[in-house]
């Protein structure tokens, strides 16, 4: 038991969490990037699986992080149970041995009469924020002074709080779940965690004109439980719908690849410049001519990867490009990619499915309607409370353990001729150096 | 507006240069006029660089999104930021403890930053080609622009926990500067041999009781901006601690730190081995603040995403 | 038209034995201020009498004439007149760079020290009470002061201890800072811990505590600084509460250990301790110096780094005298244009606070 009260465990405990922390963000975990897990298992096939069975792809869900957590905890607990700070009994009575014993101590001789000596010190405190407390004897009075006191418990405050911010954590993490749903706009999806169904109504995004990012994004939420509203906001980015707990926010969003409608440019037959709407899931015929164009699937951030096929390199528009098919009659002629933003340059699609570069192509795409999705992250944490409560717990046992100073004086005044002779002690929980002045300063007043 | 932040910031840049000067001056004469003249260049830049993030905040306004627009929301300022917390945090130290030989230690810092966030263009775009001086010019230039904030960072939460964080930073980035003077005077006296350095450098026990202070003063406010970052984190990606890198990381330099403090106050280590953690730290809060974004995209400005 | 004139004895030039002779102790002077001008026929004077030597700094119409009263009046002031041929006289611009050289330390028997300046001011101190400056030696012993402190900032004259105690008092608050809050601990009790001690307690320190085998021998020593004696078996204890430890015991081989240093280092919680052994043979391990937050220096390490800074003054020497004869040469420019009553000023080098000060100024604090 003795170890876990050792500091220097404790210490080794928190640089151990700090190489396994650490590990854990050199090495991929399966939560973030499943993809660059797998690529780490098949580049590496001796060492691979053996990280993986001690969980060191999923490692602060580990059992042993969490054992490090716990042991934290109990550790924090241990050393802490018995320093439940105690109220201090100050003697009753004070002697010139006691105060000779102080850190820091001086004794001067006052010309007043011992009453207003002491009347005249008190009130000096007092001004200055000290606690008072008096004890009256024939020809003496004893002061004791404290301020600051409150700090004493900056210690406890803190450790404690420890504890309470890892319990709620664990709390949350038993009893609390994470989902992200994505739906797309106007339809609705079933939750896993709860039987409700989440609608997104309406999704709407707004763009920066220069770069084509996304300025914000929001959606019109609507869950229904077996029919019956429980909850309806527009959310947008940092600010989520709360339902007793269950928390949606609106986390990203994308295209799905699914158009409505594609609107083509294109020089028509008579020289003149011409624009074409082109419903998804049919032909448009195209004026003039026996041709027909149809535009089906769109890749948002249009690449060529390395056997010449086209993907995507995200779901945001960052390169949109439409496919399009052209027929003559009833037979399909040529299918190209037409990139909105590059309208000089084209991928026609070959037979095996390869992309050849057209350049100038004689269409382009002007505009397009995507089917979107909004991506909504559930979560339900019923720890998080606790664990704010932890926080500001642990920031006020900090603040009163560092930032504040207690400070404790004893003022013994004996009555002498017609003045008064005063003995007087400090302690501070401050370096003695630094009060020193303080202690000198305070009694220069007298 | 915008070039007025311009003028403001260059002109402010040019003060930390000369402040950066004019303390190397005074460590290689030990003329207080030197000293003396750091010290109020500094007060005149550090007001001059606060106006230079004011005068962006009202350039900012104009894009209606901008409501909760702080002048720290990319890279430029957030490095602009953080080069004028060190002064900042420098100067109150000076107030209090009068050294103005630790301006060789610790301004440099400031100065770094400050050529760091007019240079980073040539860190995120590695393989851009510049044709000319003019492209050059641009390509600096184009890193000073307003930023478009992806919609996570329009958040109240910027104002608060991004200048609570820098300020632990800065902090720590004193104790570092500190440090290092510490560990050469511990050196110098180690060696038998001391030079005039040793006496031009304060004594040990005051060194490592600066180091002290700072460091008790910054932690508490460096756990407040991790927990502000989580409560931030609540809001915007529906948990408070996801373990991503830059949240992992912020945690370990509050590791180091705690260490720090228990070493020090429990186990009541001195001396060289505290001044070697003060070091770690200060490396682990670099790279914290700008080495995990290599390593995911998703805390990091570069992608501007944020998620 | 008036003349400077310096009349004088210094160690360079006569011994210990003879200069004590010509001392002027601080009773004689308001007589010796007076006979100055009555016989010696000096209109300004200022008497500099130091362990190291005596000058006369006089004003006077006639240099000739008063050179020999002076030399006279100064052999006087003890009653034995055959030492005035002893004495070395100057006059005007060499009278000035004699004097600018004392007051930088240049003429003194450990180059650069600063002791001699604050003789230099207390000497024209007094001479302005009794009343018996004038314009000139307000000028000259002003500007004596200006440049003696010039010296000492422009060139690396006086920097660097060059007594191992001092050395040594330096090096602990290159470690400790103000020596107030340091607790002093000698072991040991013979005649070099009390030298040592010595200088140690001219700084202000916290506590001194003094242990050895006898327990007599520590008390009185440490009677005589005010501190307290503790008994050898409690060293241990001692040491975990000391910062600074003098040991100097005759013992013939070594009394600390690293391995019980290091013990005590775990008992001061890792607080640095100085350790200064200055007995030979060495009393202290010197392996003690590699453990963390101990320093120990001995004998030799004192002595070498005092070599060493008596070295680095010597070789500031030329750089401080061509200040000298640069700043005598600006004072001869203002000297002749005084002469021949013209107005001049003299001013502080740029970046000094440039003000020009007059003749008939009170003494300023240099």
């Amino acid at each position: 038991m003795k170890i876990f009260r050792s500091v220097r465990f404790n210490v080794l405990l928190f640089a151990v969490l700090v190489a396994a922390s650490a590990l854990g963000t050199l090495l991929p975990q399966r939560y973030e990037v499943p993809a660059k897990v797998a690529q780490f298992l098949a580049s590496h096939p001796g060492l691979g699986p053996v990280l993986d069975g001690m969980g060191f792809f999923n490692l602060y869900h580990s059992s042993w992080y969490i054992a490090l957590m716990g042991l934290m905890a109990f550790d924090v607990i241990v050393c802490k149970l018995r320093a439940f700070p105690k109220k201090t009994h100050d003697e009753d009575k004070l002697s010139e041995l006691l105060i000779a014993k102080s850190p820091l101590k001086r004794n001067f001789q006052s010309p007043l009469p011992l009453a207003e000596t002491a009347g005249r010190i008190k009130q000096n405190l007092a001004r200055k924020g000290y606690a008072l407390r008096e004890h009256r004897e024939a020809n003496e009075v004893h002061l004791w002074a404290a301020k600051h006191r409150l700090q004493r418990w900056g210690d406890f405050l803190l450790h404690t709080s420890i504890v309470l911010i890892l319990a709620g954590a664990l709390a949350g993490s038993l009893v609390g779940f994470e989902e992200f749903l994505p739906v797309l706009e106007g339809r609705d999806s079933p939750m896993r965690n709860r039987p409700w169904q989440v609608a997104v109504d309406k999704f709407t995004v707004k763009y920066y004109p220069e770069t084509g990012t996304a300025r914000t994004f929001a959606s019109d939420l609507r869950v229904v439980d077996g029919g019956q509203p429980v909850g309806t906001k527009k959310i947008v980015v940092n600010d989520p719908l709360d339902i007793g707990g269950v928390r949606f926010y609106q986390a990203s969003w994308g295209m799905t690849g699914m158009l409505r409608s594609a609107t083509l440019e294109f020089q028509g037959s008579k020289g003149s410049k011409m624009s074409l709407l082109v419903p998804t899931g049919g032909r448009s015929p195209i004026p003039d001519t026996n041709l027909f164009v149809s535009a089906d699937s769109l890749l948002p951030h249009f690449t060529v990867d390395g056997s010449s096929r086209p993907d995507s390199m995200g779901l945001e528009p960052r390169n949109p490009a439409v496919l399009i098919h052209f027929f003559e009659g009833e037979k399909q002629i040529s299918s190209l990619w037409l990139l909105r933003d590059h309208p000089h340059i084209a991928f026609q699609v070959q037979p095996d499915e390869s992309l050849t570069p057209v350049s100038r192509p004689p269409f382009r795409v002007a505009d397009f309607d995507p089917v979107k999705f909004s991506g909504i992250q559930i979560a339900y944490d019923p720890g998080a409370q606790w664990v704010g409560y932890g926080c500001v717990m642990l920031l006020a046992g900090l603040a009163l353990h560092f930032y504040f100073h207690q400070r404790r004086l004893r003022l013994l005044l004996t009555a002498n001729g017609g003045g008064t002779h005063v003995r007087a002690g400090g302690w501070s929980s401050r370096h003695a150096r630094d009060f020193e002045a303080e202690f000198q300063r305070l009694l220069d007043e007298f | 507006m915008g070039m007025t932040e311009m003028v403001l910031f260059n002109l402010a840049f040019a003060g930390y240069t000369l402040v950066l000067a004019l303390y190397f001056a005074y460590a290689f004469t030990r003329r207080e006029s030197f000293s003396r003249s750091a010290y109020r260049l500094l007060t005149g830049t550090v007001a001059l660089h606060v106006l230079s993030l004011g005068a962006r905040v009202l350039a900012a306004r104009v894009i209606p999104e901008h409501t909760w627009y702080v002048p720290w929301s990319n890279w430029f300022e957030s490095f602009s930021l953080f080069a004028l917390l060190i002064a900042l945090v420098f100067l109150i130290v000076q107030a209090r403890t009068r050294l103005p030989i630790l301006g060789v230690f610790v301004m440099p810092w400031s100065w770094l930053a400050i050529v760091m966030a007019l240079s980073y263009p040539f860190f995120s775009t590695p393989n851009a080609s510049i044709a000319s001086f003019g492209g050059f010019w641009a390509f600096i230039n184009s890193a000073r622009e307003i930023p478009k904030l992806a919609p996570a960072l329009q958040s109240y939460w910027m104002a608060i926990h991004v200048p609570v964080m820098f300020f632990s930073y800065s902090a720590f980035a004193n104790a570092f500067g500190i440090g290092i003077a510490y560990l050469i005077q511990e050196r110098q006296i180690k060696s038998k041999k001391p030079t005039e350095l040793s006496y031009r450098l304060p004594s040990l026990e005051e060194l490592d009781r600066l180091i002290y202070r700072i460091i008790v003063i910054a932690f508490p406010v460096l756990t407040l901006g991790i927990m502000l970052g989580a409560r931030w984190a609540y809001d915007a990606w529906g948990r408070y601690w996801g373990w991503d890198a830059k949240e992992t990381w912020a945690l370990i330099t509050w590791f180091i730190y705690l260490i720090y403090l228990h070493m020090r106050l429990v186990m009541g280590w001195r001396g060289r081995r505290t001044a070697y953690l003060s070091l770690a730290g200060f490396a682990v809060v670099i790279f914290t603040y700008v080495g995990v974004n290599y390593l995911s995209e998703l805390h990091g400005f570069l992608s501007g995403t944020g998620r | 038209m008036r003349h400077l004139l310096l009349v004088g004895v210094s160690h360079k030039t006569a011994p210990v034995e003879w200069r004590e002779r010509l001392a002027v102790p601080e009773p004689k002077l308001p007589v010796l201020f007076q006979n100055l001008k009555d016989g010696g026929g000096a209109t300004e004077a200022v008497i500099l009498s130091t362990c190291n030597r005596v000058e006369i700094y006089a004003a006077t119409p006639d240099a000739m004439g008063s050179r020999e009263s002076i030399r006279k009046e100064l052999a006087s002031v003890q009653g034995d007149p055959s030492l005035a041929s002893c004495l070395y006289s100057q006059e005007d611009e060499d009278a000035v760079r004699h004097l600018f050289h004392v007051a930088s330390g240049l003429d003194s028997l450990v180059v650069g020290e600063s002791e001699i300046l604050g003789q230099v001011k207390r000497a024209y101190e007094a001479a302005f009470v009794a009343q018996a400056t004038g314009k000139l030696t307000n000028v000259i012993f002003q500007r004596a002061l200006y440049v003696g402190k010039l010296v000492r900032t422009r060139t690396r004259i006086s920097e660097g201890p060059t007594s191992a105690a001092s050395l040594a008092v330096a090096l602990a608050e290159r470690i400790f800072g103000n020596l107030k809050e340091c607790r002093v601990l000698i072991l040991g009790a013979g005649e070099m811990a009390e030298t040592a001690a010595d200088s140690f307690l001219s700084q202000k320190v916290a506590r001194l505590t003094v242990v050895n085998r006898t327990l007599e021998k520590a008390q009185e020593l440490a009677r005589r600084f005010q501190g307290e004696a503790a008994p050898y078996d409690r060293l241990q204890a001692e040491l975990a509460k000391a910062d600074v430890v003098l040991c100097s015991t005759g013992a013939p081989d070594y009394v600390l250990k690293r391995a019980e240093v290091a013990g005590v280092m775990h008992q001061r919680r890792e607080k640095p301790l100085f350790l200064i052994d200055i007995s030979v043979p060495r009393n202290i391990e010197p392996a003690v110096h590699h453990l963390e937050n101990v320093y120990l220096y001995n004998i030799d390490d004192l002595q070498s780094l005092v070599d060493e800074n008596r070295a680095r003054r010597q070789s500031e020497v030329d750089k401080a005298v061509a200040l000298v004869d640069e700043k005598t040469q600006e004072f001869h420019v203002w000297y002749d244009a005084w002469r021949r009553g013209e107005t001049a000023t003299l001013r502080h080098a740029k970046g000094e606070d440039a003000s020009t000060f007059s003749a008939d100024a009170a003494p300023e604090k240099p």
